[in-house]
């Protein structure tokens, strides 16, 4: 889960690729976390279609069905949603594209204690990358004051 | 080859080094997933890898797709040692960065997400209150040989 300046601000690790996204969320507690956020600050998630087939006040779900609603204000909610979950994409794109080896089948090393480890420490070089770094693509749309492009990079080298 | 710049690879050592120095690989099982504390710096054998090489070593192994015995001629060390040091390497970043603020995974405070609603409304006029976005990314990075059981529990 991202922030708009291209945090990772929760994470769920080391679970099997055949699990839905929406079953691991539940295991995770993720929804229950993002139900307190709500609850606390009235914060709301936006997720692809994917998660929790129930509505829930906390999520706003991406749509490209356009026939669900007739209401002309949902159609926006829904094309905007749809525009902004394009931001999730984006960190899941700097995290395989920062961690080329993770792209790659291990068949050698079967230990599940050592992929955690991989797993773990990904996600904090993600968050010290982007902080060190700060070249992101979620914090170059969304907060431009903040970012960095490869020539402020490159000048400032 | 590591993924980041001069200083920001030198922020990073500064959290890696101390914990590097610190503890050491040689438990007993010898395979680098185990450290202790040193307790005696005067006493043992010199080490043949310092701070700056350990950190090089574990993230331009993230970064790099090839063998690893391509990473031995890199860093000057046998299959064996290399191994050794870099999952000992991966577990002092860790222990590292674990509690370090730049690092850390964790949901903001109530001043922050609003700031963070602020920022997204701003782009998107009709989306009030939403602070985060998620979604769920499958890492095909550890697979069985076996085709069947991959393709019946993994895929």
């Amino acid at each position: 889960m991202f922030s708009p300046d291209g945090r990772l601000i929760i994470c769920l690790i080391n679970a099997l690729g055949s699990v839905h996204d929406s079953t691991l969320a539940e295991w995770g507690g993720i929804y229950n976390k993002l139900e307190a956020i709500y609850k606390q600050t009235g914060g709301i998630c936006c997720l692809d279609s994917a998660f929790q087939a129930n509505e829930a006040d906390y999520l706003i779900k991406s749509s490209n069905d356009e026939g669900n609603t007739d209401a002309p204000e949902q159609h926006v909610v829904n094309a905007q949603a749809t525009q902004l979950r394009q931001a999730a994409e984006w960190g899941m794109q700097a995290i395989q594209s920062a961690f080329p080896r993770l792209t790659k089948a291990l068949k050698y090393e079967q230990c599940g204690r050592e992929r955690q480890v991989y797993l773990m420490l990904m996600c904090l070089l993600c968050n010290f990358q982007l902080e060190s770094v700060g070249l992101n693509q979620i914090r170059n749309v969304h907060v431009p004051e903040w970012s960095k492009d490869a020539e402020y990079i490159i000048s400032s080298a | 080859m590591t993924g980041h710049d001069h200083s920001a690879f030198k922020s990073l050592l500064l959290v890696f080094a101390p914990m590097f120095n610190m503890h050491s690989p040689w438990t007993g099982h010898n395979d680098g997933a185990t450290y202790k504390p040193i307790k005696n710096r005067l006493t043992g054998h010199p080490r043949k890898i310092n701070a700056v090489t350990c950190l090089g070593l574990v993230l331009a192994w993230y970064r790099f797709k090839g063998s690893e015995f391509v990473l031995q001629g890199w860093f000057g060390f046998t299959g064996t040692p290399i191994n050794v040091w870099l999952r000992f390497g991966r577990r002092m970043l860790l222990k590292a960065l674990h509690k370090n603020t730049a690092a850390r995974v964790r949901m903001p405070a109530a001043d922050k997400i609003q700031q963070n609603k602020d920022t997204m409304q701003r782009r998107h006029p009709a989306l009030k209150h939403v602070c985060c976005v998620a979604d769920g990314l499958q890492l095909p990075f550890q697979s069985t040989g076996d085709d069947d059981i991959q393709g019946q529990y993994f895929n």
